[in-house]
């Protein structure tokens, strides 16, 4: 661990790191002793295990380097990625016999949470979580031979998958189109933005049976004749590798096909577990951000007083931490329904709901540290400026906000309407009654 | 038996909301209306003519699940097809 050395300042339990170089500007959050006045959902062994296992990881090779990455679109490079997987943060879920740790889900919701807290680089919890679901789905194909050629590699970090579902269409017009050949397939389109396509080896890809015009799911490889990948970065999370994916008519044999019929179904299965593993490590980079804005504004002068003495700013941070609290009992409830085998697998409504509310919280969070922290919020020297972009593009992933809204609505709707359908029938029934 | 259609599913339906099949079975008032309106056919039902599973099904109040589907049903029955669907 650093200690208070050359650069280490104090302030009301947070003890920020200086490096000495790289990313020397943002300054590194030790996680709070046992004293934390703020109370905590997070299984303390997990927590142990995550700072134990993986914390000097993240110190020492995943944040030196990361502002440079963001800064340039840099993706997280596959020899660090390797690292990760070497100490067994890749195959968290996947059973033993694939070489994974076969933890359970809920287990994986608080690892991602404390590695959302201690990682600088925001981007990489998303792969972890991104790759790790990769693996788990197909694992759970149960063939052999995909376990050997993808499953192992992938959970040892030397190979990476990505999933190439989005067109910028809903799935009812995807242009990507699968033909059957005598030899196999040939796949011809473009799909992106991929999270990780400048890093993953092999495409889960979703194209559409120009036979049945139905969605099937294969495998694409990176050195398949006729892949090419271009640069797509976003606003934030831009060591993740985001690309996209061309397809120019790209031969496939008969084994690469993972689905084929209903890959629409397929794939909402990763999206649905997506929804539940972004909170998890987003409301740790918030519990990070909360406690790093409250040491800033505490040595903060204004009017002769430091900032967290102004009820006004009590108040907006009371409000931080209300949505932090909120958002880790949600994923709390939400982590033991899906630990229970409660939940649905393609589109389950309170994962949705988890989604919805620690990325409107994470927003809101966003939006009041920019209130309360004025220019420090957005000066890349200060550590928040990257932190509010990278939040910012959990608006769009697995179902952007408004999306979730509509289809939660639907649902609320029709579930209004079935329990009243009973009181109709009633009714209709009365009608014919003397 | 009357289908009730919500969400991303009314613009395959030309916006009807809610159409009449006469079908001895759930199965086959599927079928039916996927004829009536074919271009519902590739959205609820895959290439093997099986109810996608992103869709939930009521009949009145109770959700079947796929291989329920061969149900019998009446013409009073009232049969919902609710749709979430993320990504794009």
């Amino acid at each position: 661990m650093m200690g208070e050395g050359a650069g280490a300042r104090r302030s009301r339990g947070v003890t920020e790191v200086e490096s000495g170089e790289g990313d020397s500007a943002a300054p590194r959050l030790q996680p709070p002793g046992a004293g934390s006045l703020i109370a905590s959902l997070v299984p303390p062994e997990i927590a142990h295990e995550v700072r134990a296992r993986f914390g000097a990881f993240m110190r020492d090779r995943i944040d030196p380097g990361a502002a440079e990455r963001d800064r340039t679109a840099t993706p997280i490079s596959r020899e660090l990625l390797r690292e990760a997987g070497a100490l067994g943060l890749l195959g968290f879920t996947v059973p033993a016999i694939a070489g994974g740790a076969g933890r359970s889900w809920r287990e994986w919701g608080w690892v991602l949470h404390e590695v959302g807290y201690l990682s600088g680089d925001t981007s990489f919890p998303l792969l972890l979580a991104y790759l790790g679901t990769l693996s788990k789905m197909l694992f759970d194909t149960g063939r052999d031979d995909l376990i050997q050629r993808y499953v192992r590699p992938m959970v040892a970090g030397h190979r990476f998958g990505g999933f190439a579902w989005s067109e910028g269409h809903d799935p009812f017009t995807f242009q990507t189109t699968v033909e059957e050949t005598p030899s196999g397939y040939v796949i011809d389109g473009v799909k992106g933005p991929i999270a990780d396509g400048l890093i993953a080896d092999v495409f889960m890809v979703f194209a559409r049976d120009r036979r049945t015009d139905d969605l099937m799911t294969v495998l694409v490889e990176r050195d398949d004749p006729g892949v090419s990948l271009t640069p797509y970065p976003a606003t934030g999370l831009r060591a993740s590798g985001m690309a996209r994916l061309h397809l120019d008519r790209v031969p496939l044999s008969r084994g690469r096909v993972l689905v084929s019929a209903d890959g629409l179904s397929y794939g909402q299965r990763f999206l649905n577990e997506r929804r539940l593993e972004m909170p998890c490590w987003a409301l740790g980079r918030m519990r990070a951000l909360l406690e790093t804005g409250v040491a800033e504004l505490a040595e903060r002068i204004r009017y002769g007083l430091p900032l967290t003495e102004m009820q006004t700013i009590q108040a907006a941070i009371g409000r931080m931490h209300t949505g932090i609290e909120t958002s880790r009992m949600v994923l709390d409830s939400v982590l033991s329904r899906i630990g229970d085998g409660l939940h649905d697998p393609l589109w389950d409504p309170p994962l949705a709901l988890a989604k919805y509310h620690v990325i409107r919280e994470a927003l809101g969070m966003c939006r009041t540290l920019q209130d309360i922290l004025g220019g420090a919020a957005v000066f890349q020297a200060a550590p928040y400026e990257r932190a509010i972009r990278d939040l910012s593009c959990l608006n769009a992933i697995a179902g952007t906000m408004l999306t979730l809204e509509v289809d939660l609505g639907i649902l609320t709707v029709g579930d209004v309407e079935l329990r009243r359908l009973p009181t109709r029938k009633r009714n209709d029934e009365r009608k014919g009654e003397p | 038996m009357k289908i009730t259609l919500s969400g991303n599913l009314l613009r395959f339906s030309k916006f009807q909301r809610e159409i009449d099949v006469a079908a001895p079975t759930v199965a086959e008032g599927l079928t039916r209306l996927c004829g009536d309106m074919p271009q519902l056919r590739p959205v609820l039902l895959d290439a093997d003519g099986h109810l996608r599973k992103v869709h939930r099904l009521f009949v009145n109040r109770d959700q079947l699940m796929n291989d329920e589907l061969a149900r019998t049903v009446g013409a009073d029955d009232e049969v919902m097809i609710l749709t979430a669907i993320a990504g794009g």
